[in-house]
């Protein structure tokens, strides 16, 4: 393994919110083996760490988000076999933010290309800066995307908007990518990371069974047949009632006060 | 990439020989049940299987002849913490699942609840005469949580699915083997070589061709068969861009064994 490249990816816990930092600005955070390795490391601890009800995922610096992977280093993946199997061996870092249970919210800002774009297409919701460009650029040097784009972007902008992103391969502005319902909120630069983790914040204060169901039930509408989706939800809704959140939220609706949850 | 073999409690033991690794539950004076402990090592141990590229196929079996596994242990289930936290759990026959090379269980006695789940996560299942199956959670008060109701009916019919899972009683392994959970039933004696000898047979072949295959087959379970198909046709088009399959063209031409390493 090569650790000569500089960057890192971290982990910071704020109250009940994990921030997910990526820390190689001078390179616009674009994702080395070692930072893949990092970031998936640390999927299993947010996931079972009860403390743990949010998620906020950002780039550190100026220029970007995230450029994706470093394309001088794929070489560190190993042969095409065992680069394809990035998944079964835990090291595809768009994959890794899919692969959280807790509501993630991205902060979007500068450059967010190629594997950048998966990482905020497997987050859950995208708040950007007006100046934000969004690419796909694979198409460009031969192949595309392997960590749902083609997948989850056409889910979130429809196969127009995928197609015109996959294709033709050039930048969209944040303005675009806000129509296209890539992204939900445009908000300034200097606000945008402070927005990101309000909204995190907020999640992280709502029960945590049922934001993490809710989640869960809005990734099955993306899976399954609309009917099969509406029972599934019966269920997860039938559960949720059986939860002492659920009566202490009932109690709280009741005396006129905020509700204390602690995720039983 | 180096990857080394997970540090394992003694219930969970794994061995590699010839390019085939054989994981054993080790818990022969609780029927190899399953624990939370055990459940977590199981997951570590199926990350580095995928990774190491020496290993080619993995036999799943259980200590003894009187349990291939009889699934959680019931009395420890509380460690799993809350009701919320034992539906995020780890689970130990989605671990099964989650291996990308082809899975042989090696059965003997009982196979039943979460033990029936590891068998049905496997890929090709090869019994004793005297193994017994059973999805018996039902006379407890639930219903199994890891492919029981997903995977019978995959592989049987619905009626005899639900027959397991509505009444929870053994079925014998001749049964077993009429409904098509077990692929061959096989005498005590034979058993072990039976294994050995179509573990080595897979792991003779292409690496990638056999994880492909074992990858579309999973696909044909979860897709509609017009996508399966064009998933089929392209994966087969990705194999003749490996040496293996220059490989084997080589060998059929020269009428030789050919030698496969997994590029």
């Amino acid at each position: 393994m090569s650790a000569k490249l500089s960057g890192s990816v971290d982990l910071e816990i704020h109250g009940a919110t994990a921030h997910l930092i990526l820390n190689r600005p001078e390179k616009i955070n674009a994702m080395t083996v070692v930072m893949d390795e990092q970031m998936n490391s640390y999927i299993g601890q947010i996931n079972n760490n009860l403390a743990i009800r949010s998620v906020v995922l950002y780039g550190k610096g100026e220029k970007g988000f995230c450029a994706g992977s470093d394309l001088t280093e794929l070489d560190e993946y190993g042969s095409n076999w065992e680069y394809r199997n990035r998944f079964s061996r835990n090291l595809d870092y768009a994959r890794a933010i899919w692969l959280i249970k807790k509501p993630v919210v991205a902060a979007l800002h500068g450059w967010v290309i190629g594997g950048g774009l998966e990482m905020a297409c497997a987050s859950d919701v995208r708040i950007s800066t007006p100046e934000a460009k969004y690419m796909a650029g694979e198409i460009r040097w031969g192949w595309h995307g392997g960590s749902g784009q083609t997948q989850l972007l056409t889910h979130t902008v429809g196969p127009g908007n995928a197609s015109l992103f996959l294709l033709h391969g050039e930048a969209v502005t944040a303005d675009v990518a806000l129509r296209m319902g890539l992204v939900q909120e445009l908000v300034s630069g200097d606000q945008v990371l402070s927005r990101a983790i309000e909204i995190a914040d907020s999640i992280a204060e709502k029960a945590p069974i049922a934001a993490q169901m809710t989640k869960h039930m809005i990734r099955m509408a993306q899976n399954t047949p609309l009917d099969i989706g509406l029972l599934y939800e019966n269920d997860s809704f039938s559960y949720c009632m059986t939860t002492e959140d659920a009566a202490e939220g009932q109690r709280a609706f009741a005396e006129k006060r905020k509700p204390e949850f602690k995720g039983r | 990439m180096k990857f080394t073999i997970p540090k394992l409690p003694d219930e969970l033991v794994f061995e590699v020989v010839d390019r085939i690794g054989t994981i054993t539950l080790n818990r022969p004076e609780k029927l190899n049940t399953m624990t939370p402990a055990m459940g977590q090592a199981l997951i570590e141990l199926v990350n580095y299987i995928n990774n190491d590229p020496e290993i080619r196929v993995i036999i799943l079996t259980g200590t003894g002849s009187k349990a291939f596994s009889a699934g959680s242990d019931v009395k420890v289930l509380d460690d799993y913490g809350s009701n919320w936290e034992l539906r995020n759990r780890v689970d130990y026959a989605r671990g099964i699942w989650q291996i990308r090379k082809p899975v042989i269980a090696k059965i003997r006695g009982y196979c039943i609840g979460g033990g029936l789940e590891m068998a049905l996560m496997s890929d090709i299942r090869y019994a004793t005469v005297e193994s017994k199956f059973g999805a018996g959670e039902i006379k407890l008060g639930w219903h199994g949580g890891a492919g029981n109701t997903q995977l019978l009916p995959r592989i049987m019919s619905t009626g005899k699915a639900l027959e397991m899972l509505l009444t929870g009683d053994l079925v014998s392994a001749a049964d077993a083997e009429r409904k098509g959970l077990v692929d061959r039933l096989l005498e005590e004696s034979e058993i072990d070589e039976a294994v050995a000898n179509l573990a080595s047979r897979i792991a003779m072949n292409a690496p990638i061709a056999t994880e492909l295959a074992k990858h579309l087959v999973r696909i044909s379970m979860s897709t509609a068969v017009d996508i399966g198909l064009q998933y089929e046709n392209d994966t087969f088009a990705y194999c003749f861009t490996t040496e293996d399959s220059d490989e084997g063209r080589a060998a059929f031409i020269e009428k030789r064994q050919p030698q496969f390493k997994g590029r």
